[in-house]
């Protein structure tokens, strides 16, 4: 029962740390229809640079989580302005062509990360990191601990820039009604070069959690973005509260079923049911 | 057009390629792995065309079809060893026809969920695919796992081995060619280019779309799973991080797209670019930077010259817009 | 005029619609509506906007099912034949905005039809049908043009060519006369009205109400997803259901 708590309590953990990292992938389809292959490139390399910053020191960690989203944002404002824009010009193909303008930019990204530290996996080590600490009579680790914190603050950020500034809102509308909010008159260029910095700057700082918790690689950005898309197609395209919602529900399950099934069958099960998600309803599940 | 340019240039071209092969003994290594590997990518990316370019869907999955060509070849070929001596040429042969065999199986079954899906979801369920068959692969011990299948050593020499593959290369090449032209200019091929420009109005003018795509896909599958069995005999193994690198299907695909995905010729000459480029780059600068620009080359080819080189530039859609009428839809 | 399809008046078919209801998500866009076209009848579906004329047309055309009901060519239930079926069946249609197959040229759109559903192989004979089809509507001269270069009435044209290529016996008009000026709309009428003089059963779905007092023999009403009348022009135009819907738009 314990090993149950405590998976729940830790898919909860990973969860928001999931959400986060999709919630820009979804905030970027659903305002502007471009499937975003490289959202998870950035955070790839969000990771990196905190991998290379903490080598100097505790300092340059902290110093990592705030150059990293500030960095996302400008180059999310650079894929919009030099793919996303020029690209809405081939009326009726839009989402094929941003897909694979975008996993250009995800394999150039990924090569250059290789092309620096090598292909080997690295992890993302802090001096607390070997320490757990007790959270409800479940035993957690304190790297999760931290990640989650980091995820959260992202989250909290997020929603109120969402739901309390004006921009925010005005993303909120793009991203959930693309079409009622031009008619009402939302400049919707200057919203999505917002959305697109926004939403890669979530996917640096998620990027920079997700390596506390999890090893890494240039390669590692497919996998993450698999796991973004399944939330995202889970919880609905245009649902900012559904996406959270399902980043959870996604954290929850697999540490669950991680439980009983062997660790390396989870890509297999997931892929699977994502496959059977694309096929049975690809604009989403819910609608929240 | 540029098509009937490009015509008398390939044929000379594969003749000397052709012509050259009793010269293989002689050709220093590196020169012959060159072109092994430009033929490789030639037949991959010209199969890759007929799915991809004439009928439009987009597939970056097509590394699944590789390996399972090469992984059901691999396995035949231990189990051939053990019932009898056959000549090598018989020998590549049959693994090559059992390697495509089991492609288009793949892509029948695969096909039937996932030629439902339009534009970007079919592109990304293919990229799915090369994932779900790696997780797979490296689970399952039969299959070597992680740590690769190796097969058994043909018993030839290191010369006769060298040629008898490559005259595999060329005829792959020549065959991927011959088909894709032969589409292109058949009705089928009349057929997906309908699929290409407006599949709802290609169903609504009685085209049976969903068999046309199936067909094509089945195709392009089975002389990729060919190629997957030489290349696995080439090689003597199959490591699954190789085999399903998504690099392989990323230049598959720009090979395609730079040469004029919807020309039979295209991807013949978009792969030789690409090999020579990969090359050079590979050799001067290093390894990471070529697959760099190589990736931003497929940002940029397909935003700005989606067609290729041999193809017909595409006219901005907007133009029959802009002359509509005044009323809108209604209902 | 040039004769428009190989059989001289098909034998007399039905094309049915019974008790089509349609519901999208929470929307009701049509409700029990039935109605039957015979070949070489000329009819007219009509309604103001958000009437589910379009709806009503998609269902029959196979762009999606109803929720219930049926559609039905003689005795044999198309309600859930794929659109590619019901087009090899004797169901062909048009756009409101012509969709041409932007990557093939003039004449190749129409060869689609003529060789992937009439079964006709590549060469001179499925050629010369083609060119047949395209000066029956005027566009001979334009064969080998690719589609992006012809005018709205052009392409309107070709989209009735390349719906006569599948020798139909019904055909479904969307809005065809929008957009065109008043000596556009006199040549299409032309057309049009040859056409159901070959014996196709055309079903028309038009705004304009003084085109279609013209060219049809009988005309259906909706509105708000329902049949309201159905009869010749003149006793759907003083029809007072008609008139209460279409109070404040014009009507000839």
């Amino acid at each position: 029962m314990e090993s149950l708590l405590q998976a729940i309590l830790s898919g909860l953990f990973v969860g928001s740390i999931l959400a986060l990292l999709s919630a820009g992938f979804g905030l970027v389809w659903g305002a502007t229809g471009t499937i975003n292959i490289s959202h998870t490139a950035f955070s790839v390399a969000a990771a990196y640079l905190a991998y290379w910053l903490t080598s100097f020191g505790l300092w340059g960690f902290f110093s990592s989580l705030i150059a990293a989203p500030l960095l996302a944002f400008a180059l999310g404002v650079l894929t919009y302005r030099s793919i996303v824009r020029p690209a809405a010009a081939n009326v009726g193909e839009l989402g094929l062509v941003t897909l694979v303008s975008t996993l250009g930019i995800g394999v150039a990204l990924e090569n250059l990360l290789a092309a620096i530290w090598g292909p080997g996996p690295r992890v993302l080590s802090l001096p607390i990191s070997t320490e757990a600490i007790r959270v409800l009579d479940v035993s957690v680790p304190t790297s999760t601990l931290l990640a989650a914190s980091f995820a959260w603050l992202g989250l909290i950020v997020l929603w109120f820039f969402l739901y309390k500034t004006y921009t925010g809102k005005a993303v909120r509308a793009v991203w959930q009604d693309p079409v009622g909010a031009a008619l009402y008159g939302i400049d919707r260029d200057r919203v999505t070069d917002v959305a697109f910095g926004v939403a890669t700057a979530t996917a640096a700082v998620a990027g920079v959690a997700m390596a506390l918790i999890y090893a890494f690689s240039p390669a590692t950005y497919i996998e993450w973005l698999i796991w973004a898309f399944l939330i995202v197609i889970v919880g609905g395209v245009g649902s900012p509260l559904g996406t959270f919602i399902s980043g959870l529900l996604v954290g929850v399950i697999s540490t669950v079923v991680g439980l009983w099934a062997p660790f390396s069958w989870l890509p297999v099960i997931l892929f699977a049911f994502l496959i059977g998600v694309v096929l049975w309803r690809p604009t989403g599940l819910f609608r929240i | 057009m540029a098509a009937n340019r490009a015509v008398p240039y390939i044929i000379p071209l594969l003749g000397v390629l052709a012509i050259s092969m009793p010269l293989v003994i002689s050709i220093p290594e590196y020169l012959l792995s060159f072109l092994f590997w430009f033929l490789v990518y030639a037949s991959m990316a010209t199969a890759w065309t007929i799915i991809g370019g004439f009928a439009g869907y987009v597939s970056f999955g097509h590394g699944a079809f590789l390996a399972i060509g090469a992984y059901v070849s691999g396995i035949a070929a231990t189990h051939l060893q053990r019932i009898g001596d056959f000549s090598p040429t018989l020998t590549l042969a049959l693994l090559m026809i059992l390697g495509g065999l089991s492609a288009s199986i793949l892509a029948a079954v695969v096909g039937f969920p996932f030629l439902r899906l339009r534009g970007p979801y079919f592109t990304v369920a293919s990229l799915l695919l090369v994932k779900v068959s790696y997780a797979l692969v490296v689970n399952t011990p039969v299959l070597g796992g992680g740590g690769g299948l190796w097969l058994p050593v043909p018993r030839l020499e290191i010369s006769t081995l060298r040629y008898l593959v490559y005259a595999g290369a060329i005829f792959m090449t020549a065959l991927a060619l011959f088909v894709a032209w032969k589409i292109q200019y058949s009705k089928f091929g009349l057929g997906l280019v309908a699929i290409r420009s407006d599949e709802d109005v290609a169903d609504g003018l009685g085209v049976n779309t969903f068999h046309l795509k199936l067909f094509a896909l089945i195709i392009s599958a089975a002389l990729t799973g060919a190629v997957g069995a030489l290349v696995a005999y080439e090689r003597g193994n199959i490591y699954p991080d190789v085999i399903f690198d998504l690099n392989i299907s990323v230049l598959t695909a720009l090979s395609a797209l730079i040469g004029g995905s919807t020309h039979w010729a295209g991807p013949f000459i978009g792969a030789g670019f690409v090999r020579v480029f990969d090359e050079l780059v590979s050799t001067y600068i290093g390894r990471e930077v070529a697959r760099i620009l190589f990736g931003l080359m497929l940002a940029i080819t397909i935003l700005i010259r989606p067609t290729g080189l041999l193809g017909a530039p595409k006219p901005a859609r907007k133009d029959n817009r802009e002359k509509s009428s005044k009323g809108n839809e209604s209902g | 005029m040039r004769r428009v399809q190989k059989e001289t008046k098909a034998a007399n078919m039905k094309l049915r619609a019974e008790n089509i209801t349609k519901t999208f998500g929470g929307i009701l866009a049509l409700t029990k509506v039935s109605f039957e076209v015979s070949t070489g009848e000329v009819i007219g579906l009509v309604g103001p906007n958000g009437s589910g004329k379009t709806t009503l047309f998609n269902v029959i055309a196979g762009t999606y099912p109803p929720s219930q009901g049926r559609i039905l060519l003689d005795t044999k239930d198309i309600t859930n034949s794929p659109p590619w079926l019901r087009a090899r069946l004797g169901i062909s249609r048009t756009y409101q905005v012509p969709r041409p197959l932007h990557e093939l040229s003039v004449l190749e759109n129409v060869l689609v039809p003529l060789c992937l559903a009439k079964g006709l192989p590549l060469g001179m004979f499925s050629e010369s049908r083609a060119e047949e089809l395209l000066s029956l509507v005027g566009l001979e001269s334009k064969a080998s043009a690719p589609t992006h270069h012809l005018s709205l009435i052009e392409l309107k044209r070709l989209e009735l060519a390349r719906a006569l290529a599948l020798d139909p016996k019904f055909l479904l008009l969307d809005e065809v006369f929008s957009g065109l000026s008043p000596s556009e709309v006199e040549s299409a009428y032309n057309l049009v009205e040859s056409v159901a003089r070959s014996g196709i059963g055309v079903v028309v779905v038009e705004h304009n109400m003084r085109l279609v007092m013209r060219l049809c023999k009988r005309i259906v009403a909706l509105s708000f997803g329902q049949k309201i009348a159905e009869g010749t022009p003149h006793e759907v135009a003083s029809h007072p259901e008609v008139i209460k819907a279409y109070l404040g738009e014009e009507y000839a």
